[in-house]
């Protein structure tokens, strides 16, 4: 297969766009599919401050990457969960050290371990909750703080087109009306001097950044989260894989069909969603008296 | 003289020359679920690999 551009050996073929590039053509692609996500949905602009929330992983890698290629300030948070199957956290953090020594760039580190003496795993045996509910909680805390508390006007996160669809699969198969109206590639502050949320891979599938790594020799975590191996959105995923197969573009119009029409699933009794009081324990937005994060690491007693 | 594979941290080898897009098929995998680099180059799934060629698959899927 050749470069639909120079005619140069072809390193991927994209069915679903009736295009196969070279190395060279791949990476202006990359670029330029990440630039359409940020300018379409108004993410962000070269004078925001953009923290990246970085798992060691090959999404989220590849937007770091990306970001800082296109002149954008943008700066690391990587959140060590203590899980330790496979060295799976350790590990995590030294590819994400790795490559923000690498490409010389501010890398926040936060260890659940040494905040708060237990591991995510460990917490969630303790308080029998799932691990992976139990790590949203905390994930999204520690996200949210950094921001809150180093001044980032948005964050990002590495979600590809393949998380989106898969997720969206997901919500629509139960009808998680709450969910569904929340799909979108970008959140908005959700009040002035606070902070957005954005995911410019989302025009990216899995593959493409997976050879996007490869082709810019970005070393990352290659194991799956030891948690995550029957995780519901991995059978989505297969059921999607199969229908872009034979179906190629089908994921692109689901999802971005789905963008196109949120509104749909727009809550019609237009219920307040911004948290209405802040946590007495740590102060951050919340829906009730001691937020899920205090609640969830007892810290309230 | 055989076409030797590495996946998941195992090595397969097989007798005879295939496209990438059989060897997927052999793994069961999609094409969006793997990318086969063959000699150290990211192949497409026309690309015919043959003996001797050292050849590795690696999962493209993420998260949970």
């Amino acid at each position: 297969m050749k470069c639909r551009i120079c005619k140069a050996k072809a390193v991927i073929s994209l069915p679903q766009h009736n295009l196969a590039l070279c190395a060279e053509h791949f990476d202006g692609w990359m670029l330029k599919r990440v630039t359409k996500a940020i300018e379409e949905f108004g993410m962000f602009s070269k004078e925001d401050k953009i923290l990246v929330a970085v798992s060691g992983g090959k999404d989220s890698l590849a937007l770091w990457d990306i970001l800082l290629r296109l002149g954008y300030d943008a700066s690391g948070l990587y959140i060590n969960l203590g899980i330790k199957e496979g060295d799976y956290s350790d590990e995590s953090e030294r590819l994400a050290t790795a490559f923000a020594n690498r490409v010389d760039a501010k890398l926040y580190v936060v260890s659940i371990e040494h905040l708060h003496g237990m591991s995510i795993p460990d917490k969630a045996y303790v308080k029998k909750r799932k691990t992976c509910s139990l790590c949203g909680v905390t994930k999204r805390y520690y996200m949210n703080k950094i921001a809150r508390d180093m001044g980032f006007d948005v964050v990002a996160t590495g979600h590809n087109l393949d998380d989106q669809a898969a997720a969206l699969l997901g919500n629509m198969l139960f009808w998680k009306m709450d969910y569904l109206a929340k799909g979108a590639p970008y959140s908005p502050p959700m009040k002035a001097g606070e902070f957005a949320k954005a995911k410019p891979m989302v025009y990216c599938t899995e593959k493409e950044d997976t050879v996007y790594c490869l082709l810019r020799g970005i070393s990352y975590i290659d194991k799956e989260c030891p948690y995550s191996k029957n995780a519901t959105s991995l059978r989505w995923k297969r059921v999607l894989f199969e229908i872009e197969e034979s179906s190629p573009g089908a994921k692109q119009a689901f999802y971005f069909g789905y963008v196109k029409n949120i509104d749909l699933f727009a809550d019609k009794d237009e219920k307040e969603d911004i948290p209405p009081m802040a946590c007495r324990v740590c102060g951050a937005p919340s829906w009730n008296e001691v937020c899920s994060f205090c609640s969830t690491w007892d810290l309230h007693v | 003289m055989r076409v030797k594979v590495r996946y998941r941290g195992e090595v397969f080898e097989f007798n005879e020359s295939m496209s990438v897009n059989k060897l997927l098929k052999k793994f069961s995998l999609t094409k969006g679920e793997a990318v086969v680099v063959r000699n150290g180059i990211v192949a497409t799934e026309d690309e015919l690999l043959l003996p001797d060629d050292e050849v590795r698959v690696i999962d493209t899927v993420s998260g949970g």
